[in-house]
């Protein structure tokens, strides 16, 4: 235990140089926890994402605005968590009022993982300070089955889609959102990688009809993590 | 500078990290020398522009897909519910009947079900093509409880989705099949082994028989007693995991682009009963779950999931029994009224009996069925009327929205007011005064469902006004409403009403109201 804390504050420190940074380190993660973080090489590891077919997100009119950023607590305002452990980065996007309810960031994934059967909990630390009013939050998961006869997907179609339990309040202290998922993982005896992977995550942080917003908004998500505990981690200063 | 994080120091595992600290710190010193951009330092708004030349109202999500548009527009079509029941006389076959049973005297005749559909008013049809007990009305490799071992030469030269597709296509309807999720008959039901090597493999047969159909229906039934290949248990299933719909979902729609994948399949939901019923309030939008079932929707639903009643037009069950009638044609206009009329799409059973053909009283009950629905819904009288809109949306460059467009019978055009306006009021005039009985609106579904509440007046000499429907919940309008005027859908016709104006006053929407077509029966 203490080497992990020892390195961690290490890490810590070194980016504290930049990023006023301090506080307890340790998460509230269970055993099963698996971080899914935005390290990725570059900025095609997030993009903006509309399941609205005529979007103009999705028919080349607009590009949108989502990226990877540094994660000084000031950037992104408010409260920083030393719990769950402050993140190194963390991914921005605007919420356009020109997408769908169903507009959000994607995130490319480094390492894709097993949807299960059993239900799972992904936890994505959010802060929305600029969000009008409380509204539902989503995440959908883009995958594909792994057999070797479903090897024409590209590992985009929709496998899942988890609603937050109820309305996410803007604020700007970070908050814990939660979203049980699972899917169909029927496999194969003879194959063991037989199942459903799941590439990339898509979190929509308003599930409102934007029709009536006047402006966009910025929201921030970090701390991306899947566990077997619903409990959502505490934001502790 | 940005600073590019090795990702064995940076994503802690629970239990590790995967470096020691003085190697750690080493890498990132180094990294922060050298610099890589892996990240910006700032995001601030980016100031964004969307064109609209047109000054088209913004689409109040959700909205529909161009398949679920499609669908909704097949508004009145037929369920053929034959097979192995048909033959023994159950609604649910236990999957242990033998296939001998299946033993038609007669070629069965897919295209005398779809011309008396035809006759009926319907666009369409969905045959069952499998259903609870497992017997496939197709040539399957995915099971030997089929067709090739019926009874007779009549059984064994069966192939239902083939003859249908065809027939279908001969006329110029829509079609599409019934297969069951839940098996009875087979061995593998409830392992992994059916849904890989059963259950999708005959979904895919079936989007095989054409790339045009318009709808799977995946039955929400599942799980329970049965045959199971000899092992004569209860099996139960979670059937929102087990069928693996999303992939099913995704392979169907590679086949068939169009199709729309009712039930579990998630595109499409379950009114929620089997009477021929929608609520008067009925929105298209659902939180998901398209086999939970609901007659009204969710006004905040995430989702576009528009409602289809299954209901039957005969006093037997879903499949042919002996004795059965067909209800009478007032009975199915009612059904008609309340599901076509209120925003929901009507699939009416009409069972083939042991001839494979639908009896003689089914085929005249829906003959008389569609003279109804011509001589009371078939001369729109808005034809001759003009039509002024208390506001009107400022026209575009290609496009205007004043209230004649609701009469122009293009499904293009609409009526719109402003975007500030949640209410408003259209009033059509007639040159001398018409008996008036239904009066239809319908919303440009493409821009979403807005319409909450509105009310209906009437005026014999253009002056004095009176409310009609009384007793009608004027609620929500969606892709079509039809409002009896004199409030009763059991009893409709009636002796009309003398009207020289009708008003349709929008009292509330979710957004600026639309309308893209009225009409006046």
């Amino acid at each position: 235990m203490s080497f992990h804390i020892t390195c961690r504050q290490l890490l810590t420190a070194i980016l504290a140089c930049a990023y006023p940074l301090a506080g307890r380190v340790g998460g509230a993660a269970s055993a099963a926890a698996q971080t899914i973080a935005p390290y990725t090489a570059d900025y095609a590891a997030v993009r903006v994402y509309d399941t609205w077919e005529q979007s103009p997100f999705r028919q080349g009119v607009l590009t949108g605005h989502a990226a990877i950023v540094h994660a000084p607590a000031t950037e992104a305002g408010g409260t920083v968590c030393a719990e769950p452990a402050p993140p190194a980065c963390m991914v921005a996007l605007q919420r356009s009022r020109f997408g769908s309810n169903t507009f959000g960031v994607c995130i490319d994934l480094r390492q894709p993982f097993r949807l299960t059967r059993h239900v799972r909990y992904l936890h994505v630390m959010v802060q929305q300070a600029g969000k009008p009013v409380p509204s539902r939050m989503m995440v959908v998961g883009l995958g594909r089955r792994t057999e070797s006869e479903w090897a024409w997907q590209t590992g985009a179609d929709e496998q899942f889609w988890a609603v937050s339990d109820g309305d996410v309040v803007p604020s700007a202290v970070w908050q814990d959102v939660v979203f049980a998922i699972r899917g169909c993982s029927y496999s194969r005896e003879e194959n063991a990688a037989s199942g459903i992977d799941i590439h990339s995550l898509v979190v929509i942080p308003d599930l409102r009809s934007p029709h009536a917003d006047a402006a966009d908004f910025v929201c921030y998500f970090a701390n991306i993590i899947i566990s077997d505990s619903s409990m959502p981690r505490p934001c502790q200063p | 500078m940005h600073i590019r994080y090795p990702s064995s120091c940076l994503t802690p595992t629970s239990t590790s990290f995967s470096c020691r600290p003085v190697r750690c710190l080493l890498a990132s010193w180094l990294l922060f020398a050298a610099g890589s951009v892996a990240a910006q330092t700032s995001f601030a708004v980016i100031s964004d522009t969307l064109a609209n030349p047109d000054n088209e109202p913004a689409p109040c999500h959700p909205v529909p897909s161009e398949r679920q548009v499609r669908w909704q527009q097949t508004e009145f079509y037929a369920f053929f519910h034959y097979g192995m029941n048909t033959y023994t006389g159950l609604e649910w076959g236990l999957g242990n009947e033998a296939d001998s049973i299946f033993a038609p005297t007669s070629a069965p005749n897919p295209r005398q079900w779809l011309e008396a559909a035809l006759a009926a008013g319907m666009k369409g049809g969905i045959a069952v093509a499998k259903h609870h007990d497992g017997f496939c009305l197709w040539p399957t490799s995915t099971t030997t409880h089929n067709v090739t071992r019926a009874g007779n030469a009549y059984g064994r030269a069966t192939n239902i989705p083939r003859d249908f597709a065809a027939a279908a296509a001969d006329l110029g309807m829509k079609y599409g099949f019934y297969v069951s999720p839940w098996d009875r008959n087979s061995a593998f039901y409830g392992s992994d082994g059916y849904v890989a090597d059963v259950f999708l493999r005959q979904c895919m047969e079936l989007a095989g028989y054409g790339s045009d159909q318009f709808e799977m229906w995946l039955d929400g039934a599942n799980g329970g007693s049965g045959y199971y290949g000899g092992r004569d248990t209860t099996v139960q299933v979670d059937a929102s995991v087990y069928y693996d719909v999303p992939n099913l979902r995704a392979r169907v729609h590679q086949l068939a682009p169009y199709c729309v994948m009712w039930g579990i399949g998630g595109e499409a939901r379950w009114i929620g009963n089997e009477e021929g019923w929608a609520g008067e309030t009925n929105w298209s939008m659902a939180d998901g779950g398209g086999a939970r079932g609901s007659a009204s929707g969710q006004e905040h639903g995430w989702q576009w999931l528009p409602g289809e009643s299954d209901a039957k037009a005969t006093t037997g069950g879903w499949f042919w029994h002996s004795g059965e009638t067909m209800l009478p044609p007032e009975r199915l206009f009612q059904m008609y009224l309340e599901t076509v009329g209120r925003n929901a799409t009507l699939i009416l059973n009409c069972p083939p009996d042991t001839s494979g053909a639908l009896p003689e009283a089914t085929v005249d009950g829906l003959q008389q069925l569609g003279q109804l629905l011509r001589r009371r819904l078939g001369t729109d009288l808005a034809a001759s009327a003009t039509a002024v809109a208390s506001v009107t949306r400022v026209a575009g460059r290609g496009r205007s929205y004043e209230a004649a467009r609701m009469l122009d019978g293009s499904g293009d055009t609409y009526w719109a007011a402003p975007d500030a306006a949640v209410a408003a009021t259209v009033t059509l005039t007639w040159a001398e005064p018409q008996t008036i009985r239904y009066a239809m609106l319908m919303e440009p579904i493409r821009k979403g469902q807005r319409i909450r509440r509105f009310h209906l007046e009437i005026s014999p000499d253009g002056t004095s006004w009176h409310p009609v429907a009384d007793g009608v919940e004027t609620t929500t309008v969606g892709y079509k409403r039809i409002v009896p005027l004199n409030g009763s859908t059991a009893d409709s016709y009636g002796s009309g009403f003398r009207a020289k104006a009708l008003r349709i006053v929008i009292d509330d929407s979710r957004a600026c109201p639309l309308l893209s077509r009225v009409s006046v029966y």
